[in-house]
């Protein structure tokens, strides 16, 4: 499948502070992909060099082919856009933001535009500025599916929104996403909402990936195992593979341990040097995954799918 | 892009409308007592600069906030990713900021004459056409919109645009007078050459805009050399000039301040000098045998404490400064002509607001005489029988007109043409006005005007000009005359006169004073009897103190902020204020202070040297570098100001990465 989106080894700072350091996933045809990241991660820089509105200090970034800092209207056109706290015109009405819509991108379906407001009960005589922020959303995010793009980028989209306006705003995304197939980079701090839409997953922490998998291989990859061992951990935590986290209890230690795919065997195996009865591992949801990868500093093999 | 412009238009309509009122009230409530349209107005310098100022606020407002609005509302993003792309977004805000511009400038002064069209009873003898003046020097809102729109490209944050947006219009506002002057005083067509030099500069600033709008907003963007190079060029030459002018206004502030603080001079009867000083009580100092200095009680007024001096015969006292007025200087008669301004040639006048219904039987609003030296015209305006009557009379004098009129009952006006040496006066015949030429008497032929000075320092050779600038006499081949009832007298000096004619000063001028050694800040003064040629004082008027140290210390700083070439003229000048210079740098004039003239020019350069090392530190290019370099050479320190405006400090390059490590966490 074609790259719709890609980041090549990106790096950018603001005021000497490293924001991007070395930031590289690609975006394929059709897929939905979740960049996730704490606040200040670096995820709506990430979203502003592909626009080409900063330049990355080293590194490439591409959109639909082109690189991001020489962007055609063409490529503009049809990429789709929902920024962080749905900025819009406040002395137009949504009727007025239709018109200048449609009058401003050459592929802007008026009909499906009127028809996914009426459905979502937006009149078009309303004033943006009397909307309130769920609204607002969604009528961002209709304009931005209603110029009918081969990609959608959409920054934090539900960023603001109170739980009940953000379920609204995710189940209209999900109904207007189904009704077309399109590439969509979706940058998020809020998990639960990353479950229900994306089909892959890449976590942004320390300026650069720190996984980019499948949302199920991310779940199944991040594992808490119980050794019980007697001997202290610094002897020991260097020999483990993927290790995350070493947590001390009475009578062992509890670890965090991540599997990039290509050390499964090798952490099985150097658990069971530690405790011979190693006892099976525990699951982690995504926030308990999404906290244990970017809690704190990592050390993370250079394996397919996961940045050093 | 009609969506774009629509929606720029719904963006700014209430802008427009708003300010476009605001302007037409100000319109009438500045304008409530003078009459634009009667020829040639009482002050068009200060109302075409006025017509200028308010357009050009408007112009720069209405730019700023189109660009500002994107940024406040963050919606910058928004507007420029679309297929009509950046390029579109800003043509279609300058699409619309011009034409806002455009209502900015010529709106207010045809709604206004409009207005008076309808309602003055002088409105079948206004010069309608003087409304178009006003309207082509508002077209500086077009440069005014520009240049906003190319300070809101600048990657500061919104206060420094701010202020580069208020440089930038006080520089265009100096620019706008300077122009408005100079064609106020050229033939009529060149009025055109305003709004073609403003539509100009205003295409290309706006170029230079749009291409900085593009650019985006991050800092580490350059913009590419020519743009670059043309971004700079033109903040350079608007927004310098009033950055330049701060050095210029503190060496001239602190200047002022000495001058203020210098002692002085009064030559006594029997010609002793002495240093004496107004702010203290006792007026006159003076030097006792050890050098001290005390008051001298019998030159004290003890009623009113003001000095005795400036009473005539008792002293003659002078403050030194007088002399940077161009004192001494030959015969000025002829320099108040040379302005070629505008005067009124005679008879009562009282401001009249002609919007107004007024009522015209007032026989206190009824006159008024005009020469018009840029047409040659001669107008009266006249209330008869309660209808007003304006006359006019193609004159075919030339520019260097000047009326000479009799001082003691200042009336019997001469318009006296100096280049062509013709006079022309006005005479009334049951009611009917006409224009005659005049002669002098006798047949005596007509070698110029002489002007009337103030008597009372003529003995020290300084030519007060007397209190009206225009006061002169008539200079004949056979003598002075002055006007008199249908004709010419011959010029009388009274006893105790206290005006003179140039001439009869340079008679009586007893005394040489001049700089005996010349510094701004510290000046030595000589006295000398022309007659015996004895020197009669040889010091300097500075009074040392803590005041006095903190001006000189402001003049000096002042010469950080000056130019290079100006440092190097002014030390290079010998003489001081006598015509007086923008560049002046008062702390150096007449070759003073080396060291502080090498200190200004080590600073110049060690600031072009930081620019041009900075510049290719940020991946400027070499033409940009190489400009800025060049500009911080021949600026100094405000191109350098210009310099971190235009080119911010980029974001630095990243640092290592986060450490690696594992997270080992004990059990609580």
């Amino acid at each position: 499948m074609t790259d719709l989106i890609r980041f090549q080894d990106v790096t950018r700072s603001y005021r000497g502070q490293a924001v991007l350091t070395g930031l590289s996933f690609s975006v394929r045809q059709g897929e939905i992909y979740a960049l996730l990241g704490r606040n200040g991660a670096g995820k709506t820089t990430a979203f502003r060099i592909l626009l080409g509105e900063l330049l990355p200090h080293s590194g490439r970034a591409e959109l639909l082919g082109e690189s991001s800092e020489n962007l055609s209207a063409k490529t503009r056109s049809r990429v789709g856009l929902v920024t962080e706290g749905h900025p819009v015109y406040p002395f137009m009405s949504i009727g007025d933001l239709v018109e200048f819509e449609a009058g401003t991108q050459s592929t802007f379906d008026r009909a499906y535009a009127v028809a996914a407001l009426s459905r979502l009960h937006l009149p078009q005589a309303a004033s943006l500025r009397a909307l309130s922020r769920g609204q607002r959303s969604l009528v961002v995010l209709i304009m931005a599916l209603a110029t009918r793009p081969k990609v959608l980028l959409m920054d934090d989209p539900a960023m603001g929104l109170d739980a009940a306006m953000r379920r609204e705003f995710l189940d209209a995304m999900i109904e207007l996403l189904g009704e077309q197939g399109r590439s969509v980079l979706y940058s998020s701090h809020i998990l639960g909402d990353v479950e229900r839409v994306a089909d892959r997953v890449g976590i942004l922490h320390g300026g650069a990936l720190v996984a980019d998998m499948e949302l199920d291989q991310l779940k199944r990859r991040i594992s808490r195992r119980f050794v019980k061992t007697a001997r202290p951990a610094a002897e020991w935590q260097a020999s483990v593979p993927g290790l995350l986290r070493v947590q001390l209890e009475r009578g062992g230690a509890r670890l965090v341990l991540f599997d990039d795919g290509s050390r499964g065997e090798a952490i099985e195996r150097a658990l069971r040097a530690l405790d011979p009865a190693l006892p099976p591992a525990d699951g982690l949801s995504l926030e308990e995954a999404f906290l244990e990868l970017t809690a704190g500093p990592v050390v993370l093999g250079a394996a397919s799918g996961v940045n050093p | 892009m009609r969506a774009l412009i629509r929606k720029e238009w719904a963006q700014a309509r209430v802008n427009v409308i708003l300010v476009l009122a605001a302007l037409v009230a100000l319109w009438f409530l500045v304008f409530e007592d003078t009459d634009l349209l009667w020829p040639p107005g009482w002050s068009d310098d200060e109302t075409m600069n006025f017509a200028a100022l308010l357009a050009l606020f408007a112009g720069l407002q209405l730019g700023f906030a189109q660009f500002a609005s994107e940024s406040l509302w963050k919606t910058r993003q928004l507007l420029t990713h679309r297929a009509t792309g950046a390029q579109g977004a800003f043509r279609a805000k300058c699409l619309v900021g011009l034409t806002g511009a455009t209502v900015f400038a010529f709106g207010p002064p045809l709604i206004w004459s409009l207005v008076q069209r309808w309602n003055s009873p002088w409105q079948h003898d206004g010069m309608w056409s003087r409304v178009l003046d006003f309207a082509l020097v508002s077209t500086i809102a077009w440069s005014a919109w520009s240049y906003a729109a190319l300070c809101s490209q600048l990657r500061h944050g919104m206060g420094l645009r701010c202020l580069a947006t208020f440089t930038a219009g006080a520089g265009l506002f100096g620019v706008a007078a300077l122009g408005s002057m100079a064609l106020l005083h050229a033939p009529a067509w060149c009025d055109w050459l305003f709004p073609v030099a403003s539509a100009l500069m205003a295409l290309v600033v706006a170029w230079c805009a749009g291409r900085a709008f593009c650019a985006g907003v991050d800092p580490d963007i350059p913009l590419r050399n020519r743009a670059g190079i043309a971004l700079a060029s033109g903040l350079l030459l608007v927004a310098g000039p009033p950055l330049m002018l701060v050095g210029r206004a503190a060496s001239s502030f602190a200047a002022g301040e000495l001058r203020d603080s210098f002692a002085v001079l009064a030559i006594l009867p029997e010609g002793e000098v002495l240093r004496a000083d107004f702010d203290r009580d006792g007026f006159v100092v003076r030097r006792d045998a050890d050098g001290r200095e005390h008051e001298d009680a019998r030159l004290r007024d003890r009623e009113s404490k003001h000095p005795r001096g400036w009473r005539q015969g008792v002293l003659t006292a002078f403050a030194p400064y007088w002399l940077d007025w161009g004192w001494p200087e030959p015969d000025q008669k002829m320099r108040m002509v040379a302005r070629g301004r505008a005067f009124a040639f005679g008879g009562a006048w009282t401001p009249v607001a002609p919007w107004r219904r007024i009522d015209i039987n007032n026989a206190s609003i009824a006159r008024g005489e005009y020469f018009e030296h840029r047409t040659g015209r001669y107008h009266v305006f006249l209330s008869e029988e309660g209808r007003p009557r304006h006359v006019q009379w193609a004159t075919n004098a030339s520019a260097q007109c000047v009326r000479v009129w009799n001082v003691a009952d200042r009336t019997h006006d001469v318009l006296v043409d100096l280049e062509r040496l013709t006079m022309l006066r006005r005479v009334e015949v049951d009611g009917r006005f006409s224009m005659v030429e005049a002669h002098l008497p006798e047949g005596d032929r007509l070698l110029g005007v002489e002007r009337l000075v103030t008597s009372a320092w003529a003995k020290v050779g300084y030519r007060a000009p007397f209190s009206y600038e225009n006061a002169g006499v008539l200079r004949g081949e056979r003598g002075l005359y002055v006007p008199s009832g249908d004709g010419f007298a011959p010029y009388v000096m009274e006893e105790g006169a206290t005006s003179v004619p140039t001439s009869v000063a340079d008679d009586m001028q007893r005394y040489s004073v001049s700089y005996a050694e010349y510094d701004a800040l510290d000046p030595t003064l000589e006295v000398v009897e022309i007659a015996s040629g004895k020197q009669l004082f040889l010091g300097s008027v500075a009074r040392p103190g803590i005041g006095q140290t903190a001006t000189h210390a402001l003049a000096y700083l002042a010469c950080f902020c000056a130019p290079p070439p100006s440092l190097l003229l002014s030390y290079s000048r010998a003489t001081p204020w006598a015509n007086r210079s923008a560049w002046d740098m008062h702390a150096l004039l007449g070759g003073k202070r080396p060291w502080l003239l090498a200190l200004g020019l080590g600073f110049a350069a060690w600031l072009a040297w930081n620019v041009h090392k900075e510049a290719r530190l940020w991946r400027r290019s070499p033409g940009l570098a190489i400009f800025w370099t060049a500009a911080v050479l021949v600026l100094g320190l405000p191109a350098w100001v210009l310099f971190r405006w235009c080119e911010p400090k980029p974001a630095a390059q990243p640092q290592a990465t986060a450490k690696a490590g594992r997270r080992v966490e004990s059990m609580a």
